[in-house]
C-alpha cells in the first residue's frame, strides 16, 4: 500500500498505456518510449510519498515523464521552431468528414517540432488536457500555451494536408532554427 | 466580427479552453451562423481535430510492458525492504559496536580475574584476618594499629555520614541466643573533625549500649565509639580479643 491509500500497482494499470503513448509521441521511438515509461514509474515509486492526491496522479506522472525526456534531450540541438506567421489568417478550406491521418506520418511531423510545441499538441490531442492542465505541466502562462498550440496546430495541418493537397491550407513560410534571429519566438508569445 | 477574427476565435475556442466564460464565444457563434464560409472552416477544423486525436492515440503499446512494469515494482519493493533491513542491521550493529567499545574500554581498564591469585588472596585473608583491616585503616588515614576486636567476627566495613562528616566504621557480628545475631559497630571519630569528643558520655537504649574507647598511645587523636547489642559490658566481651588471642 502506498501513501494515503495510493497503490503503485493501480498507478501502473491506470496510466501505463497513456504514458507509453505520450513517451512515444515525445521521443518518436518505441525503445525510447519504453525506457521513458519505465524510468517514469521507477521515479514515481521512489517519490510516491510526494503524491498526496490520487486525482493528481496522472498529471504528476506525465510531468515526471516529460522531465525525464527533457533530461535526455537536453543537449539535443536539432530543434526546429515554427513561426507564428499565417496562423491567424483565414484559410480557404472545405470540411472533411471522416478525415484520417496516418499515425506514422503524424509522428514524422511531430518530430520536426521543437519540444516546446510538441508537448502541448500531444497533451491536447492525445490525452485531452485542458489549456490549464498543459500550462501546469509546462509551468507556462496559459496564454503562452494557447499561442503555442495554435502555432503547432497550424503547422500540423500544413504539413499533414500538404502531403495530400499542398495548396489547401495557408502554411507557415519556412522552418527556422533557434540560431536564426528572426525565427526565435518571443518568450511572451501569448495571443 | 470579421472572418479573420472569427478564425482566431475558433482557434481559442478549442475544447481545451475549459475556463472560457459562458457566452464568451457568443459573437463567434453568431458569425458562424451568418457566414457559410466560416461555418465550413469550423466544421473542417473540428474534423481535423478529431482525426488528429485518433491518430495521436494510435500508438500500439508493447504487450509485455505492463508485466515488465509490475516486475520493476516488485524489484523496487524488494530493494526497499532490503535497504530497510540493511539499515536496521546497520543500526543494530552500530549500537552493538558502540556498546562493545564502551564495555571494551571499561573492561580493558580492569585486569582479567586470576582465579589462582584470587584463591591465594582469600586464603591469606583467613590466615591473617587483621591484614585487610590494617589496609582499611590506612585507606581511612587511621593509625595502622591492632584493634582489641576479634577480626574473625568482622562482617562489614565502610563509612557513615555523621554531622555531615564521613566516619569510618567496622561491624562485627556473632550468633545470638535467639534468632537475631549480636552486633557491635565500631566508629572511629577523629578529634579534628568533631569538637568536644573527650566529653562524650556513654549512653544506653533498650537494645544498644555505647562505650567510649580511647587509646592515645595506639590511636592518638581518635575516639573509638562502639555501639553493641546488649545490656551490660558482658555483651561486648565476646567481640573483644581474649588475653590469649592478643
Amino acid at each position: 500500500m502506498g501513501i494515503d491509500g495510493i497503490r503503485p500497482q493501480e498507478l501502473i494499470d491506470a496510466h501505463y498505456e497513456a504514458l507509453y503513448r505520450y513517451a512515444y509521441r515525445l521521443s518518436g521511438k518505441a525503445a525510447d518510449a519504453e525506457d521513458l515509461t519505465q524510468e517514469t514509474f521507477s521515479k514515481a515509486f521512489s517519490r510516491i510519498g510526494q503524491l498526496r492526491d490520487h486525482e493528481r496522479a496522472k498529471g504528476w506522472l506525465f510531468r515526471i515523464l516529460r522531465n525525464a525526456y527533457l533530461h535526455r534531450v537536453r543537449d539535443d540541438r536539432r530543434h526546429r521552431i515554427v513561426p507564428l506567421d499565417g496562423v491567424g489568417d483565414l484559410p480557404d478550406r472545405q470540411p472533411e468528414e471522416g478525415l484520417e491521418i496516418d499515425s506514422a506520418q503524424l509522428q514524422k511531423v511531430l518530430n520536426e517540432l521543437d519540444e516546446t510545441f510538441r508537448t502541448p499538441i500531444i497533451l491536447y490531442y492525445f490525452e485531452e488536457f485542458s489549456y490549464r492542465d498543459i500550462a501546469d505541466q509546462m509551468s507556462l502562462p496559459i496564454g503562452t500555451v494557447m499561442s503555442r498550440l495554435a502555432r503547432a496546430k497550424s503547422y500540423l495541418r500544413q504539413r499533414l494536408s500538404g502531403l495530400d493537397t499542398p495548396d489547401r491550407f495557408q502554411t507557415p513560410d519556412r522552418f527556422q532554427t533557434p540560431d536564426t534571429p528572426d525565427g526565435e519566438p518571443s518568450r511572451n508569445d501569448g495571443p | 466580427m470579421d472572418c479573420n477574427e472569427a478564425y482566431f476565435s475558433m482557434q481559442m475556442k478549442g475544447r481545451g479552453n475549459v475556463e472560457a466564460a459562458p457566452g464568451e464565444f457568443a459573437e463567434l457563434d453568431r458569425h458562424l451562423a451568418a457566414c457559410p464560409h466560416c461555418s465550413r472552416v469550423a466544421r473542417s477544423l473540428a474534423a481535423e481535430d478529431a482525426a488528429l486525436s485518433r491518430a495521436m492515440a494510435a500508438v500500439p503499446v508493447p504487450q509485455g510492458l505492463r508485466l515488465e512494469l509490475h516486475r520493476q515494482l516488485r524489484d523496487h519493493t524488494h530493494a526497499r525492504r532490503r535497504m530497510r533491513s540493511y539499515r536496521l542491521v546497520a543500526t543494530a550493529a552500530a549500537v552493538l559496536i558502540a556498546v562493545g567499545i564502551g564495555l571494551g574500554v571499561t573492561s580493558a581498564a580492569r585486569p582479567p580475574l586470576d582465579l589462582v591469585q584470587f584463591t591465594l588472596d582469600q586464603d591469606a585473608r583467613f590466615e591473617n584476618p587483621d591484614e585487610p583491616v590494617r589496609l582499611w585503616l590506612a585507606a581511612n588515614h587511621l593509625p595502622e594499629r591492632p584493634l582489641p576486636f576479634n577480626m574473625a567476627l568482622l562482617v562489614a566495613q565502610g563509612t557513615e555520614k555523621i554531622q555531615g562528616r564521613e566516619v569510618p566504621y567496622l561491624v562485627f557480628s556473632r550468633p545470638g541466643e535467639g534468632r537475631e545475631p549480636r552486633i557491635a559497630k565500631l566508629f572511629f571519630l577523629k578529634d579534628q573533625q568533631f569538637v568536644g569528643l573527650k566529653d562524650l558520655r556513654e549512653a544506653q537504649s533498650s537494645r544498644f549500649q555505647t562505650r567510649i574507647l580511647r587509646d592515645e598511645r595506639q590511636f592518638p587523636g581518635v575516639t573509638m565509639l562502639v555501639l553493641f547489642t546488649g545490656q551490660t559490658d558482658d555483651d561486648l566481651k565476646p567481640f573483644l580479643l581474649t588475653h590469649n588471642q592478643t
